[in-house]
């Protein structure tokens, strides 16, 4: 399979270089680069409908996400967009969209999975989703209740930090508040990836004694944000958002709980002035204990990259694309250094590689055998056609 | 870009002693610099950052964990004062358990006193007769008869200080199983004891409730060897057992059964390792969902007021205690057998 990176600051720009590339490659049997499947990743800002409409004019299927910032192996675009091309063998796969009803969560889930199955015996997940309350745990559950718990899922949630949403989109649709999933028929597209976190958590146990959905309202009885001030300090203000929100620096995501398996990572986002209440990336259970993180060290983008050099070792010795899905928390966390990390895992492979930072990450943790939904961390996907 | 090293670039673009490959060489260089200030100078802010964030959380760390030490501290104290409270108020339930079963025995021992009381007042009252009939003999000169006479009176004397003795002993016992047990044991012949206690416990219920009537008998071993218990627990055992035996059987006997006739049998065995002692009764029996519980403390099937719940249980405790082993087999409707075994010294 063959695949080629495309980033620009416009929708002109990008539309030469796909042009472009269509023209330059060449394949072995002379006839040219023909693109089945695009991963668009895109700032809001800019006419995505236009970037999906011609990609469908050249016949390519669109696997379309807005997002904050976008890159590729050749570096960080902000507000810009990113695409990976895949001539990709159209039997192998299948791109659904599915807008997200609140009311009747589960069976919205559901419908991703059994979709999976009726296309492939064995299927794989690649998605993306814009939803204001992102129950991610529910994604996972709906869909390994229908394929089975050890499903391969892999993606990151869409949006900015502006509004906590984007939009997402294939061709002739698109949606706020919905799930998009590229179903991919494993026996024929290998997948191969991991979730890394590395942040550290600190302190004792606390809980978290009212919440609704990814509102966190109370710790412990006490305002949540006093409490948060009061172990982080006043380093973990952000910007203001509008009259009543101010963001939250997302270095230091909280690590909640679970009876089994390891916590899981919730980034604070932004607090109401008001209310003192903090929004999650991720719904929050009340009763839920919880421990404050730091921000990991700067190793851990070498624990990122020896992840990929690892699986590249034992289980997938080629690729021919990768995906990073790297939470949004990263960026400002390690600066400069993200380029380290995200270039380093495109030269495990040496292929074309395309990401963006998300709100919110899908894939299973180093050492896990099932796909987990999470915050902070970066999760990447090297993808082969067999 | 910083300033020196954008003066240094400056200076390159403009010099004309370099030729473009070179210039480019170098200003990659300075670009590569540039980039690696740039990541040391996040680095250092991020680390100052994290620093000061650690800071803050260990302190307030170690405020909430000095104030969960004292609340622990508390709570350990309160549970300290709790704990006395309640070993204070189980010795007082134990005390009421003995005092009750003290009460069960006052009636039968007042019963049992009566018995020598009587023959010591009867003798006394012959002897006052006889004693005047000896004066009488003396004055009238009838050597011969006052010396029967005076034989009589000490034959009476003798039985008078028998039952005197046998009262004393009563209220010896009485007195022992009122007192807090030593824990000294004692060799104890477990035949008399158990005999003792039989009797007791029916006088006792007897001079209760008029209305009480049952057959018991007790079947002894000739061979019992003593064994060193302690007595005041082992009778207190034997009480509450065959308390509770009797106790069964007139429940079912005022149930009006025809042809019931209700019945409490003790027997001792010695055997080779041990003697067993068993207490059993035809009353209606435990049922299976009860007979775990029964040994449990405060467990009763009794209406309030009517038992504390502690009796088996203490009574476990005491065998336990004794390196024996107590049991219970049991059948609705037919009756309950309860079996002690003690180890031999």
């Amino acid at each position: 399979m063959i695949a080629k990176s495309i980033q620009g600051k416009s929708p002109h720009e990008v539309s030469d270089k796909i042009d472009k590339c269509l023209s330059d490659i060449q394949v072995s049997n002379g006839q040219g680069f023909k693109p089945t499947l695009a991963f668009v990743f895109m700032s809001i800002k800019l006419d995505w409908k236009g970037v999906s409409e011609l990609l469908d004019q050249k016949g390519i299927d669109v696997f379309g996400a807005t997002t904050e910032i976008e890159f590729t192996e050749e570096g960080i675009e902000d507000n810009g967009i990113v695409i990976l091309l895949l001539d990709m063998n159209k039997s192998n796969y299948k791109i659904i969209l599915n807008e997200f009803e609140y009311s009747n969560a589960m069976e919205t889930v559901h419908k991703i999975g059994e979709a999976g199955v009726k296309t492939f015996s064995n299927p794989a997940f690649i998605i993306s989703g814009s939803l204001s309350d992102w129950p991610g745990e529910l994604l996972m559950d709906g869909i390994a209740d229908k394929v089975g718990h050890e499903v391969k899922i892999i993606g990151g949630m869409a949006g900015d930090t502006t509004t906590f949403s984007g939009i997402i989109f294939t061709n002739g649709e698109s949606c706020r508040q919905g799930i998009l999933s590229l179903i991919i028929d494993n026996d024929k597209i290998e997948l191969n990836g991991v979730a890394v976190s590395g942040f550290k958590a600190v302190g004792t146990e606390k809980v978290i004694t009212k919440s609704e959905g990814p509102w966190i309202l109370t710790i412990e009885n006490k305002p949540a944000m006093d409490v948060i001030k009061k172990y982080i300090g006043n380093d973990v203000e952000g910007t203001r958002i509008s009259e009543t929100l101010v963001s939250l620096n997302t270095a230091y995501p909280i690590q909640l709980k679970r009876e089994v398996g390891s916590p899981i990572m919730r980034p604070t986002l932004m607090y109401n002035t008001e209310t003192k209440a903090v929004y999650c990336g991720g719904s929050v259970k009340e009763g839920t204990s919880f421990r404050f993180s730091l921000p990991p060290d700067f190793d851990v983008i070498d624990t990122v990259i020896d992840s990929s050099r690892e699986i590249k070792e034992k289980e997938m010795n080629e690729a021919d694309a990768l995906l990073i899905f790297s939470c949004i928390g990263r960026y400002s966390m390690f600066g400069p250094l993200i380029e380290k990390e995200n270039n380093g895992l495109a030269e495990t492979w040496d292929k074309p590689m395309a990401g963006f930072f998300s709100l919110g990450e899908f894939g299973k943790v180093i050492g896990g055998k099932v796909p987990e939904f999470h915050g902070g961390t970066c999760s990447w996907v090297a993808i082969k056609e067999k | 870009m910083n300033r020196d090293l954008e003066n240094i670039k400056v200076s390159i673009e403009q010099s004309d002693k370099l030729n473009e490959s070179e210039k480019e060489t170098i200003i990659n260089s300075i670009k590569a610099v540039e980039k690696e200030l740039t990541i040391l100078e996040f680095k250092l802010q991020r680390t100052e950052k994290v620093k000061r964030t650690t800071s803050v959380l260990l302190e307030e760390t170690i405020e909430e964990l000095e104030k969960k030490r004292t609340d622990v501290e508390q709570a350990n104290a309160a549970l300290k004062k709790s704990l006395e409270e309640l070993k204070s108020a189980q010795a007082q339930l134990i005390q009421t358990e003995k005092m009750a079963s003290l009460g069960e025995l006052t009636a039968g021992i007042a019963h049992e006193i009566q018995n020598p009381l009587n023959f010591v007042n009867n003798f006394s009252e012959v002897n006052s007769e006889l004693a005047e009939e000896l004066n009488d003999e003396i004055e009238k000169g009838n050597l011969e008869e006052a010396k029967d006479i005076a034989r009589d009176i000490i034959e009476n004397e003798q039985k008078i200080s028998h039952h005197g003795k046998r009262a004393e002993a009563i209220v010896k016992g009485m007195l022992q199983h009122s007192r807090t047990s030593t824990g000294q044991k004692e060799l104890t012949d477990i035949n008399v004891l158990a005999d003792e206690y039989l009797r007791l416990a029916y006088h006792g219920l007897r001079a209760k409730d008029k209305s009480f009537n049952a057959d018991f008998n007790l079947e002894i071993d000739e061979n019992m060897p003593k064994i060193k218990v302690i007595p005041q627990d082992i009778g207190r055992v034997l009480l509450n057992l065959i308390n509770n035996a009797f106790y069964a059987v007139d429940k079912k006997a005022k149930e009006g059964m025809e042809g019931y006739k209700p019945i409490v049998s003790v027997s001792l065995r010695n055997k080779d390792d041990v003697i067993e002692i068993e207490v059993m009764d035809n009353g209606n029996g435990i049922p299976d969902n009860l007979r775990e519980k029964i040994f449990q403390p405060f467990f009763t099937t009794k209406p309030t007021g009517h038992g504390t719940g502690l009796g088996l249980s203490l009574s476990y405790d005491i065998i336990k205690a004794h390196g024996g082993n107590i049991n219970v087999v049991s059948k609705e409707e037919e009756g309950t057998n309860f079996k002690i075994s003690l180890i031999k010294n």
